[in-house]
This record gives C-alpha cells, sequence and structure tokens, in this order.
C-alpha cells in the first residue's frame, strides 16, 4: 500500500453548508471505513484513497495534539465530544468543524466503530478557539503534550467550566441546541 | 482442459432484450455446467465452447471482488440474493444483468452446484451500481483485499438503513428519485442486532436488517422478500427450467 502524503497547508478555507453534514465511520483504532458523499465531496480525496487509512491523515498542523488527546479519551470511554477542530484537504485548504461522535458496540459491549457527524461551527467558536489553538501548539513544540495539557485545563479551571461547558459558550449554544443542530441535517 | 482465452474487456455495450431470462448452472468448485440459449446468444459463446471451462470467463473485471464474496457466502448458506452484474462477453464487450441465484446441496447441506436466472439489469440500477462497484474495486485494488472493500458496503448500506437485498431491490423498482437517506418502501419492518447509524434512526428510519460483525460476511439477510424478477412471464420460464432440472 502506497504511504499517504499529507498536503502542504495553504491559506484557503472551505465554508461549510450548515445543513449538511460530514459524516465518517472508523473502527476503535480510528482507522476509517466509510465516509459520506458530503465528506467526500469537501475534502477532495478520493474514496479509495482515504479507506483504510487513520482519520489523523485529515488532521491540519495547526490543530494542538491535546485537542486529539481529549477527543481520544472520550471516545476510549464511548463518550460523545463536541471538539472544534481544523481539517486539511486534499489540495491543503482548511476547513473548520464542530464534531459530534456515537459509538457502536458488539455484543460483548466491546467498541467496534465510532461514527463522527462534522458541521460548520459558528464564525465566534472559531474567533474565540484560534488564539487558544495558537497558544496550545506553541506550548506543544517548546514543551511537549503534557504541559499543554496542563495549561488546559489551568485555563477551564479559572474560568469555572469544564471542557463540554466552555465549547458550549464558544459557541454559543446550550447542549439542545446543539444537539438539535446536529439532528436536523441532510 | 485448455483455458479458454479471455477477451481483455472493450468499452461497448451488449444491450440485452428484457424479456428474455439468461440461465446457467455452475458446479460448487466454479465450473459451468449448463448454460441455456439465450446465455449462449447474449455471451457469444457456443455451448461446446464455455461448458467444463471456468465461470471466471464470464467475470468482468469492473466488478469488485467482494461481491463474489457475497454470493459465495450466501450460497453456501442457501439464503436468498440477487446480483446486479456485469458481464464479460466472448467478444470482450460488456452485458449487465440482474440475477437470482438457486443453491443446490446435498444431504449434507453442502453446496454442489448452483443456478442463476438473469435478466436484463436496469439502467438506473446499473448506474447507481457502477459508482459503488468502481469505488470498491479502486479500494480493492490498493488494498490487494476486500477487507476494506468489505467495511466501506456495511458503512454504505448502515447509512441508507438497507441490507444488501434491500438496496438491491431499491434499485430496481425505485426511479431517479433514490438518493442517500430516502425512507425506503419496506414492508416486514427487520431486526437488527446492531445499532443502526444512531443520527439517521433519530429520523425515525427503518430500521438496519442483520449487519452482524460475527457472521463471517457480514452481509446475510434471511427474509425472502418478493422479487421483481418474478414477474409473471420469467416466472413460466423458470418454472420450465424447475421442470428440466428439477429441485
Amino acid at each position: 500500500m502506497e504511504k499517504f502524503v499529507r498536503p502542504q497547508p495553504i491559506d484557503r478555507e472551505i465554508l461549510l453548508d450548515e445543513s449538511k453534514v460530514i459524516m465518517s465511520k472508523t473502527d476503535e483504532k480510528g482507522i476509517i471505513e466509510y465516509a459520506n458523499q458530503y465528506f467526500m465531496n469537501i475534502c477532495g480525496y478520493k474514496e479509495w484513497e482515504l479507506m483504510g487509512e487513520p482519520h489523523n491523515v485529515i488532521r491540519h498542523p495547526d490543530m494542538p495534539k491535546v485537542v486529539f488527546k481529549l477527543l481520544w479519551d472520550r471516545l476510549f470511554e464511548g463518550k460523545n465530544i463536541h471538539a472544534l477542530i481544523k481539517n486539511l484537504a486534499k489540495d491543503g485548504s482548511y476547513y473548520w468543524v464542530i464534531t459530534r461522535f456515537e459509538t457502536k458496540y458488539d455484543e460483548n459491549k466491546k467498541i467496534i466503530a465510532h461514527f463522527s457527524y462534522r458541521k460548520a461551527p459558528p464564525r465566534q467558536a472559531i474567533e474565540t478557539i484560534i488564539p487558544i489553538y495558537k497558544t496550545l501548539i506553541n506550548i506543544e513544540n517548546k514543551h511537549g503534550l503534557e504541559t499543554s495539557e496542563k495549561y488546559l485545563f489551568n485555563l477551564l479551571e479559572d474560568h469555572g467550566l469544564t471542557y463540554d461547558e466552555f465549547i458550549l459558550q464558544t459557541a454559543g449554544v446550550t447542549q439542545e441546541e446543539l444537539d438539535l443542530y446536529f439532528e436536523n441535517s441532510l | 482442459m485448455e483455458n479458454y482465452p479471455n477477451q481483455s474487456p472493450v468499452d461497448r455495450e451488449i444491450n440485452v432484450n428484457p424479456s428474455i431470462v439468461l440461465s446457467c448452472k455452475i458446479s460448487a468448485d466454479g465450473f459451468i455446467e449448463y448454460i441455456n440459449h439465450s446465455f449462449s446468444e447474449v455471451s457469444g459463446y457456443e455451448e461446446f465452447e464455455i461448458i467444463g471451462e471456468s465461470m471466471d470467463v464470464l467475470r468482468h473485471p469492473d466488478v469488485p471482488q467482494i461481491i463474489y464474496e457475497i454470493l459465495k457466502e450466501r450460497l453456501s448458506k442457501n439464503e436468498p440474493i440477487k446480483l446486479i452484474t456485469k458481464q464479460l462477453a466472448k467478444d470482450g464487450r460488456f452485458f449487465w444483468l440482474l440475477s437470482e441465484y438457486e443453491s443446490k446441496l446435498n444431504d449434507a447441506g453442502e453446496l454442489i452446484a448452483h443456478y442463476s436466472h438473469s435478466v436484463a439489469a436496469p439502467t438506473f440500477a446499473v448506474h447507481k451500481i457502477s459508482s459503488l462497484y468502481k469505488i470498491l474495486s479502486k479500494i480493492e485494488s490498493k488494498s490487494g483485499n476486500t477487507e476494506v472493500s468489505k467495511r466501506y458496503l456495511i458503512g454504505f448500506l448502515e447509512e441508507r438503513n438497507m441490507n444488501y437485498n434491500q438496496f438491491i431491490e431499491e434499485l430496481c423498482i425505485h426511479q431517479p428519485k433514490f438518493e442517500q437517506q430516502i425512507q425506503p418502501q419496506i414492508t416486514n419492518p427487520i431486526q437488527s442486532n446492531i445499532q443502526p447509524d444512531p443520527i439517521l434512526q433519530k429520523q425515525n428510519r427503518p430500521r438496519l436488517n442483520d449487519l452482524t460483525y460475527n457472521a463471517n460476511l457480514d452481509l446475510t439477510n434471511s427474509n425472502r422478500i418478493h422479487s421483481p424478477i418474478n414477474s409473471p412471464k420469467t416466472k413460466k420460464k423458470k418454472s420450465l427450467l424447475k421442470k428440466v432440472f428439477g429441485k
């Protein structure tokens, strides 16, 4: 199998249609098993280029690793997380998403798949999070993942928020509104 | 037995007369035991040229391997299945068939042969399924196996809240309105032992059927669904064949 080559990022944003949802299915380890048509349209890859690859091939280098650590900590427990993520398309363009996850189990309660749903986040969420991500990534480059994780938790504590509350606040929505946003998707 | 030279595929279609039924009988180890006259006419092979040959001579390379694996699994379990396949004619041209299969088992329940009865595949179905086949084939050439293509097909069906049989039925009876996430006309709600796509479920769609991760091939459906192939005309021809071959 040929090695996947990540493109060079370019400063071009893809804006998602708010009525549509990007859906992808991975196995328990994050290998992509299926992706819907909208995902293929946005990311610019062909199905055979992505299937069988780990989902992190669409990670944008501007994303701090700590966000994915939090994400996977939740996924291993079969829990949902709403994360604000910058993704990398095939031509190097980027697009922002807010995520939602559902986990699938076999009869032995073992995780066998993760469904991820991604939609356009509110502009204010993106604008709020960009400087925070910049800080986190600078910390990571200098001192590593653990230090940036500590910084993030301290930041949340300082504001008296859990991670989930923080995300809702940056998006300016309630959990119910966010759930509805995902459910009203084509 | 000499290998019958397989023509290289050419991109020209043979249009199959919609009123004929092509039939053949294939042994369990994959050799052609019988073809009917229509099959001979359409494929361009004389009986003596093709009887005793491997059924692979008819297989078109554009059809992904996973489809044949599903067929094999269903045949060995004597479970109903229909396939829409691209066939390779003697001169390299192709033709599309909608095929129904019947297993012939011995007393021990082992597969000894199968029959296929086919009609011209509906154009709309061909159009839809070719794009899926193209994706699956490319996945298979890249990965060198059917694992990834199998997973893709499962995800594809889950997204549409259908099992494989339902998908084929939908292609054959629905017209261009058929797109992803349209409510299929399923008369029998079917049990599922796996959680269907949760977002789609919340939108009150019919449940998934039998997409288990434990079966060797997870695309089974034991429920017999009314078949468009069982139109009165073809039913007549089929029962004649049954008379000739018995069961």
